[in-house]
């Protein structure tokens, strides 16, 4: 490869090992650090003001004891918050929503955008406007959706149950977000709606770039359409269901919006979850430590999701 | 050894632009912040009035007044401080009751408060207060205590450990329920003086497929609301504080019981609107502001607001009556309500002195004016008689006649239990998912966990 000729080159013509070597390749570094500096510079600055700096409060404040009004009253507690939390039944409760809405939304959210973007590999006519379509709730506002949402569903001047009712299902209609039982996949739902599209996305880029004549291949054989995608497509597509298995299982761990936006946790903790319940406990009980300590439980759980994504579930073979 | 073939290549021309765009950002990330107001130059004064005024320069003032007569009123006491050219100049910043707190608390850690804050003392006052961020104003209020009405009320709404931290400003009474004469009149039901009559009347709306209660206790304190009306007429305000204080009662002996199972009976009776559990508190009031329920419990504030210009008029006139007691309830005298707005200085104020001026002027017979005049139920002596529209001076005088009124209780509970235990329970009577029994248990477990 031509890259590859580039960056060797330049080594073979070098007296390795000798003073004047080192001091070339030193000079070359400190010019490429001086040229890349200025543009890496914005965004580090960033990523670490806005990132690894609330992280790193975030895990100290876990271990402190702290009302959030005075700095100078913060108090190290060791592990007391961890140790809190086995006798906390909302964090448990909370811990359990989680992994309900983990499996729920991920689950749903990979069939609906891979089932969509193997039809809309169909060329089917408009399929253009449906990718445009289906993406378009991705584009808009967490905070927008739930709000919307939370009116639509309202059983008081909502418009769910009245359609409900003038298609001679009523019985289908209720409480949506005030019953305990329902407003767990209530929202399940509306998260899978906002973001299967990009997810879609994902498959379709994919699905485009594999080659055709696999596919004719696969027809000049005898295969019908079902075993072509069982044999063939989904074969092709598993680095992209893993990537995509991870990016809606970080991002169903990181809920937060829509179960603030739509019911608070409510009611009465039946869609709590971790996020919601330690911005309970950091900003409404003035237990910042408690808070920050529930926070690095989910940071762990997300982390662990993430290495095991990026361990075992790498692809071995491209194509 | 690895080289780097690419960075031979660098120009001296790109290597200077690519140092100075470095040299810039460095210097910028690095100089001093920049003022964020430029200073201004004293005002002219006007000798005629100001009087005891100490200090010059701008006063930052936060509040939560964002809509109704509370945006009305606090505009109005902004433009006529400032229109006294006195040196100090005001600058108002309104942020929304849902954030108000957490902004507060973010700049009270963050060591840069404003120099007045507004807050909703008791609970906050003992927080604020034991972190050090508030500034003793003990002395103050002593010299302007005569000026208040219930000034005891207010005086424990700002004390902690014996000191005082804030003047009150607001009280406000959540003894009322507001109705639809329409409605009630087309079902002919007269206006309920009594629980039991009430109730009847609920049944008759409930049968004739009216809503009879609009409620969006999503929050929670909504239905609190519900449940403080049922809970000083079974229980009284002196034992609830027994109870608060963990001395004498306890919030599992029978009249708190009965007071959740007085709350839980309207939501299993069928009375509330469908989506009590669910909807918000906007959305409860769209409820009866819309005309689907025949009655709605709110704070006094709603009164101030409903006749502000922007306002859309409901279809009926709005009516108000006071929240009914049983017959045989134990206690026939106490109300609920409580001073809910109140000014402080943090000790943090960059501009002290001119804020304890401002604060002064704030508890004056002028400003209270002022604000009753915009429909809020101002605590300076005198000033809702004076200025205050008829349905405030109503609301106030009902309130100041009972006996004692328990605050919001919520107010008096640590935080962890008064908007987790209370708050939640509210909602789980409402569902179904907590007897009253289990929902004062949570609370006493709560109460005995903070101590």
């Amino acid at each position: 490869m031509a890259s590859s000729r580039l960056v060797h080159e330049p080594e073979a013509t070098m007296p390795s090992g000798s003073a004047e070597a080192r001091r070339t390749g030193f000079a070359y570094q400190a010019r490429a650090w001086l040229l890349a500096a200025p543009f890496l510079a914005p965004a580090l600055l960033f990523y670490i003001l806005f990132m690894l700096v609330p992280m790193v409060g975030t895990l100290a404040l876990g271990f402190t004891e702290w009302t959030g009004f005075n700095f100078a009253d913060i108090r190290f507690v060791g592990f007391d918050n961890f140790a809190e939390m086995r006798e906390d039944p909302i964090f448990w409760l909370s811990l359990r929503h989680n992994l309900v809405f983990l499996v729920g939304a991920i689950t749903l959210k990979t069939l609906v955008a891979l089932l969509l973007a193997l039809a809309l590999d169909q060329r089917i006519p408009f399929s253009n406007l449906f990718r445009g379509v289906f993406l378009m709730p991705t584009v808009i506002s967490l905070v927008v959706v739930g709000i919307v949402f939370r009116l639509a569903l309202s059983p008081s001047l909502g418009l769910v149950n009245p359609f409900f009712n003038a298609i001679g299902l009523p019985f289908l209609g209720g409480d949506w977000l005030g019953d305990p039982n329902r407003v767990l996949p209530v929202i399940i739902l509306v998260d899978t709606w906002h973001g299967f599209g990009l997810y879609m996305f994902l498959f379709i880029s994919r699905l485009v770039s594999i080659s055709p004549e696999l596919h004719e291949a696969a027809f000049v054989d005898g295969a019908n359409l079902r075993q072509d995608i069982w044999h063939i497509t989904l074969p092709l597509l598993k680095p992209t269901i893993a990537m995509v298995l991870l990016l809606a299982a970080i991002d169903s761990l990181k809920i937060f919006a829509h179960v603030y936006i739509m019911t608070r946790g409510g009611p009465s903790h039946a869609s709590e979850v971790l996020s919601s319940w330690a911005y309970f406990q950091a900003f409404t009980a003035n237990k910042v430590g408690y808070g920050n300590a529930i926070l690095i439980v989910l940071l762990v759980i997300t982390f662990i999701l993430a290495y095991i994504q990026v361990t075992r579930f790498q692809p071995k073979e491209e194509y | 050894m690895k080289t780097y073939p690419y960075a031979k290549g660098i120009s001296p021309t790109l290597q200077v632009i690519s140092l100075a765009i470095l040299l810039t950002l460095l210097v910028t990330a690095c100089s001093p912040t920049a003022p964020t107001q430029a200073t201004q130059p004293p005002a002219a004064t006007d000798p005629a009035q100001t009087g005891a005024v100490q200090g010059s320069g701008e006063v930052s003032l936060w509040t939560e007044f964002t809509a109704g007569g509370e945006a009305a009123g606090i505009e109005e006491l902004i433009n006529t401080w400032n229109g006294m050219n006195n040196g100090i100049t005001i600058n108002h910043r309104p942020i929304g009751n849902e954030e108000f707190f957490t902004v507060v608390r973010t700049a009270l850690a963050g060591g840069v408060p404003p120099d007045v804050l507004q807050f909703e003392g008791y609970q906050q006052t003992r927080e604020f207060a034991a972190a050090g961020q508030l500034e003793d104003i003990t002395d103050l209020w002593n010299s302007v205590k005569d000026r208040f009405d219930l000034a005891d009320a207010g005086e424990a709404a700002c004390t902690f450990e014996g000191k005082v931290y804030c003047i009150p400003f607001t009280f406000v009474t959540g003894w009322q329920i507001f109705y639809n004469p329409d409605i009630l009149a087309e079902h002919n039901i007269e206006v309920p003086t009594t629980m039991e009559e009430f109730l009847a009347a609920a049944e008759t709306l409930k049968n004739a497929g009216v809503t009879p209660i609009a409620l969006g206790n999503q929050a929670g304190w909504p239905g609190e609301h519900w449940w403080m009306g049922f809970l000083v007429q079974r229980c009284g305000v002196d034992t609830v504080y027994q109870a608060i204080r963990m001395e004498g009662a306890s919030f599992t002996d029978e009249c708190f019981v009965q007071s959740a199972a007085d709350f839980q009976n309207l939501a299993q009776a069928g009375y509330l609107s469908p989506g009590a559990a669910s909807d918000d508190y906007g959305l409860g009031q769209a409820v009866f502001e819309s005309g689907q329920a025949a009655f709605f419990q709110t704070g006094a504030w709603y009164a101030s607001g409903w006749n502000q210009p922007g306002q859309t008029p409901t279809p009926f006139e709005i009516s108000i009556m006071p929240f009914p007691r049983f017959s045989d309830a134990a206690n026939q005298e106490d109300v609920f309500g409580a001073i809910t707005h109140v000014f402080a200085v943090p000790s943090g104020a960059a501009n002290k002195e001119a804020a304890l001026s401002v604060l002064e002027w704030l508890a004056s017979e002028e400003a209270g004016n002022i604000w009753a005049k915009n429909g809020n139920a101002s605590v300076i002596a005198g000033a809702v008689d004076n200025s205050a529209p008829q349905v405030i001076k109503d609301l106030y005088n009902n309130a100041k006649s009972a006996d004692k009124s328990l605050p919001w209780i919520e107010n008096e509970l640590p935080p962890g239990v008064g908007e987790d235990k209370v708050y939640n329970g509210t909602v789980a009577l409402i569902t179904g998912a907590m007897t009253p029994e289990e929902f004062m248990q949570s609370i006493q477990e709560g109460l005995e966990a903070a101590q």
